[in-house]
């Protein structure tokens, strides 16, 4: 039997009736946010919609205050925004949608950073994939291996290397194979690409149309620097202080009187940037799937476009094509077949390796200084052959990706596997030192002990020689030894009250270097305490810093002056929440199956791979370091922490990239395992008991950093794999002394 | 160039939904899937095994041949477009590549004839017009050769910079010589894309050619701002100067060459051309005190 509801069902219906119109209406985005031409104070964000709306983007320096907006009026599917007068080398977050609605964004993960001022050096990060569309799992394996490398967060730099969405470019294709498998690195780096001969069956370069010229907005009028080229098939834009050059190998003329090289020559003689990368998709030099013994484009390319290059002094060319990856020695004008190649052409044939044969070093100064060549081009599938060009250090048939670390004059390359495995690395420094050593200082350290300071490391043979230092008032030296910059004469024994001059000659810095003739320093030995005439040194110990604890070594005689290191007494200090007043560590951890959970308040904080009901657990920890003055340099730094419910699996310490707060932070706002920089440590908890963990370099550096001013983020603790969870004492734990804590020591 | 992909499939998708067809589809984007792994062996396997399941699809046909035609592979090209011609006469892309190949191959006249029999079909194809005027050019039919680039930038909504410098040295090879032809055609290309270098550079050589000092002088000033500090600009800009006899201003030009060259960066200033240009201004400061 039915009873009657008639009005309640009306307004049932009407109120479904309008909540389905509602969403009948709402746009959906169907494509990105993907980011174009990045400077210093512009982005390009686009994104397609499956319906049409007007294009509004919200930007600010936090997820939640976009509290700016640029709109485009007018609807369309196809949107983009031009965001201008960003500050450089700044981080925003941002939205995109219409007017009425925000399509995506508005986290954390929807962020970009500008580029530096034009022509500042700053440390870039670059990733680069060739080949890659192939909308496969071993496409998302090079993907997700990067995503797992540290750094991959802080990504400036995207580079396509060709044949970006395979079989023949469509717009379909460049959506699965493309856009779906790059989700969260799209809406935060800038992407360049260069057309490969697959993008380039549906793509015509010559009118610039197609889905490749008509999805990527790439420059042509010099709006990223560089020179005008008047077309997106190639381009030129600048970096800080890197100029990249992108040429396209496919569709274009590759005559040396073609418009694209004539143009090339122009713009690599305009400019003026550190660094100059050329990347395109036919390699010059591969004996992988393709051969660039017969193949005309890549003839092509090594006889007319690389003797311009290196005429004006490319540093690195990268390209795809061939399904594998192989990279060169330090190489300058080869431009025959492979037979042709001879160890001449090897400006250095050693491996690159600070480790091995030791870095490339391209001499200022040198009018043919080489270049690096990679074929990159196994992103999304290999598909071997011999393998063998003999222009190449190595040559692998491997899926991975190329990653730089461009910082200053050093330039650090490596090559990822699909496995998270660095199977190729090599360091290219832009110009070898040619400063000398000076003298900074010296000091009687005993009564027969002078210690001696010089501005950089010295080399052990020359500045361990004892003859190559005098000292006057008949004091003789017996014997040197080196330590860095720092070199220990053990003399005969001196007068309490004397002033003396050391004489250095002959002692060369690692480079070899030469120190200026007759360098001199004054010192006074005081039975106890010594002076040099540039400063006199302390004898007593550091201040402590405030609301932490802290020891000093005992006095010390160092001394400085102007341009040497700042020294004096390492100094520890302590940071842990309750002793000494301190409060200034925070921690919480965060669930991806529980992404919107806080668990600020607890007195544990947790990690784990899966704990059995909220997936993966990570612990996140702070400390404010703000008591270490500034200008210090961070020596050593570790982290204790209490377990109590230990683990048989290995947990490892990562630096955080993103901010977080102890009563807010979940999985959705951190992200922690995309938001993460460099592995700082990592340990095995199997007892119940307290661990000190000794940060490595990176760690020593992040603590520098926060030291420095940059923004702390904290730290975070995450399983190895292992689903046998941790649980440690936080901040909450009634016990001051099992609360976690840092330790650090500088100078 | 044309895009042959899926949308040749088009009408079969749309016309007939038999589960035969369905299963077609299946092993096409099973056969889409293998050829993006790329090396041309691969493809024309896949295609090859395409054409088994449907013999008579022109697209196919020219599907291949662009995979051979990207290889070089002359002869295979020629075949799978003449196929597709005769398979479906009104796919008249692969009158197009026909020509083009026979471009490829040095044989003119059999290009040319493929071509204007295409254009006559597509007459707003700036591919067509661009290589029938290069087939023209090979053929010394100068006229004839720019009166196609002419149409062949008309029709492009985007003409590259590189369709009017063709343009213009068929225009210089031309007797007799048009120079408001030749002049104009390369302003018509900074009006399209703006001052940039490639079409800078032919207007100061033009005028340079012309004897017009004063006006080739103008246009390299016009060159992009990062240019006008390089050695090369400087020294153009002497040489100008010294033909236009302007002794004075040549050699503050020359002299700026060398100056120029210690305010590069130390990785810039030893590099070879840059060298060149400072012995070429050395070379002509002597010169020009000699006279």
């Amino acid at each position: 039997m039915r009873t009657t509801h008639q009005p309640w069902y009306a307004c049932l219906f009407g109120l479904a009736f309008i909540i389905f119109t509602s969403f009948a209406n709402a746009a959906v985005i169907s494509r990105g946010p993907y980011l174009q031409m990045g400077d210093n104070d512009n982005m390009t964000i686009r994104w397609r919609s499956d319906s049409a709306t007007d294009s509004v983007v919200r930007f600010g320096s936090s997820p939640s205050a976009l509290s700016q907006t640029v709109s485009v009026s007018g609807t369309r599917t196809e949107h983009i925004v031009k965001l201008t007068g960003l500050s450089a080398s700044t981080q925003y977050y941002y939205s995109v949608g219409s007017s009425t609605q925000t399509l995506a964004g508005g986290d954390n993960t929807y962020r970009f950073t500008t580029s530096p001022n034009p022509g500042t050096a700053s440390p870039t990060r670059v990733w680069l994939i060739g080949d890659a569309g192939t909308g496969t799992s071993s496409q998302t394996a090079v993907y997700n291996a990067y995503l797992n490398y540290p750094g991959a967060a802080n990504t400036n730099l995207w580079l396509m290397l060709g044949d970006n969405a395979y079989d023949s470019g469509t717009d379909a294709e460049f959506q699965s194979k493309m856009f779906n498998m790059y989700p969260v690195l799209m809406r935060q780096v800038p992407i360049w690409p260069t057309l490969g001969n697959h993008d380039g069956a549906s793509a015509n370069s010559s009118t610039q149309s197609g889905p490749y010229y008509d999805i990527f907005t790439l420059p042509k009028a010099a709006e990223v620097g560089g020179l005008a080229s008047g077309t997106e098939a190639y381009y030129s834009f600048d970096y800080g202080n890197i100029h990249f050059i992108c040429l396209d190998s496919y569709e274009t003329s590759r005559a040396t009187n073609g418009a694209m090289l004539t143009w090339m020559q122009n713009d690599i003689a305009a400019t003026d940037k550190q660094w100059i990368i050329a990347f395109f998709h036919h390699p010059p030099y591969t004996k992988g799937s393709h051969n660039s013994d017969t193949e005309s484009e890549l003839i092509d390319m090594r006889q007319n476009a690389l003797p311009i290059l290196e005429n004006y002094g490319v540093d690195l060319v990268f390209t795809g094509h061939s399904h594998s990856y192989e990279r060169s020695f330090l190489l300058d004008g080869h431009y025959g077949n492979s037979s042709t190649f001879t160890a001449s052409h090897k400006v250095d044939g050693g491996s690159g390796r600070e480790d091995g044969t030791g870095a490339y070093v391209k001499a200022p100064g040198a009018s043919r200084a080489g270049a690096v060549y990679t074929v990159a081009g196994a992103s999304g599938k290999i598909s071997g052959g011999t393998l063998n060009h003999p222009a190449m250090f190595t040559s692998l048939n491997q899926l991975g990706s190329v990653i730089l670390d461009v910082n200053g004059n050093r330039l650090d390359f490596k090559h990822l596997n699909s496995s998270g495995t660095v199977t190729d690395y090599f360091t290219l420094i832009k110009g070898s030192d040619t400063t000398p050593p000076t003298l900074t200082a010296a000091s009687a350290v005993s009564a027969s002990a002078v210690s001696v300071s010089f501005s950089e490391p010295v080399a052990a043979a020359s500045g361990g020689t004892a003859a190559n230092y005098i000292i006057n008032n008949g004091v003789s030296v017996n014997s040197a030894s080196v330590s860095g910059s720092t070199v220990t004469l053990n003399t005969s024994a001196l007068t309490s009250g004397t002033n003396y001059t050391l004489t250095v000659n002959n002692v060369q810095d690692v480079s070899n270097n030469v120190i200026a003739a007759n360098s001199q320093r004054s010192f006074t030995y005081s039975s106890g305490v010594s002076s040099s005439s540039s400063s006199s040194s302390s004898s007593s110990s550091s201040s402590s810093s405030s609301n932490s604890t802290s020891s000093s070594s005992s006095s010390s005689s160092s001394s400085s002056s102007a341009g040497a290191t700042s020294s004096g007494s390492p100094t520890t200090v302590s940071f842990q929440q309750g002793t000494n007043a301190y409060s200034g560590s925070v921690d919480t951890y965060v669930a991806s199956g529980a992404a919107s959970n806080n668990y600020g308040t607890a007195n544990a904080i947790l990690a784990d791979a899966d704990d059995g009901s909220r997936d993966k657990l990570i612990s996140l920890l702070k400390w404010n370091v703000a008591s270490i003055p500034a200008g210090k340099t961070i020596t050593a730094a570790s982290i204790t922490l209490r377990v109590f419910n230990s683990s048989a699996g290995a947990y490892n310490l990562w630096a955080m990239t993103t901010a977080w707060a102890p009563g807010t932070a979940t999985w959705n706002n951190t992200l922690p395992e995309t938001n993460r920089g460099a592995q700082i440590g990592s340990f095995t908890p199997t007892s119940n008991t307290t661990y000190t963990l000794t940060l490595n370099a990176a760690g020593i550096a992040l603590v520098q950093s926060w030291v420095n001013g940059s923004a702390n983020n904290g730290i975070s603790i995450a399983s190895g794999g292992t689903t046998d969870g941790v649980d440690i004492r936080s901040n909450e734990y009634g016990t001051v002394a099992q609360r976690p804590s840092l330790t650090v020591t500088y100078q | 160039m044309f895009n042959p992909s899926l949308i040749a499939f088009w009408p079969l998708i749309t016309t007939r939904r038999s589960t035969q067809t369905l299963g077609f589809l299946v092993l096409l984007l099973l056969a889409q899937s293998l050829c993006a792994h790329g090396t041309r062996d691969v493809r024309i396997q896949e295609l090859n095994q395409q054409l088994k399941q449907n013999p008579n699809n022109a697209e196919l046909y020219l599907q291949r041949g662009r995979v051979w035609i990207d290889s070089q592979v002359w002869s295979h090209a020629l075949d799978d477009t003449l196929r597709a011609e005769r398979i479906q006469p009104e796919l008249h892309e692969a009158l197009y590549w026909q020509g083009y190949i026979h471009y490829r191959t040095q044989k003119f006249t059999q290009a040319k004839q493929c071509l204007e029999r295409y254009i006559t079909l597509a007459p707003q194809s700036p591919a067509g017009h661009t290589t029938l005027a290069q087939v023209h050019t090979e053929q010394k039919n100068y006229a004839l050769a720019a009166q196609h680039f002419d149409l062949a930038i008309a029709a492009d909504s985007n003409p590259q910079p590189q369709r009017y410098i063709e343009r213009y040295r068929v225009l210089r090879l031309m007797q007799p010589a048009n120079p408001a032809r030749i002049e104009n055609g390369l302003k018509e290309g900074v009006a399209r894309h703006g001052e940039i270098i490639n079409l800078l550079e032919l207007l100061v050589e033009w005028h340079q050619h012309q004897g017009q000092w004063t006006e080739a002088l103008a246009w390299l000033n016009r060159y992009p701002e990062p240019l006008r500090q390089t050695p090369q600009w400087w020294l153009a800009k002497g040489h100008l100067l010294k033909h236009k006899g302007d002794t004075s201003e040549a050699q503050k030009a020359y002299q700026t060459v060398i100056d120029n060259l210690a305010l590069l960066s130390e990785h810039k200033r030893s590099l070879r051309p840059f060298i060149q240009a400072k012995q070429e201004a050395e070379a002509a400061l002597i010169a020009l005190h000699r006279t």
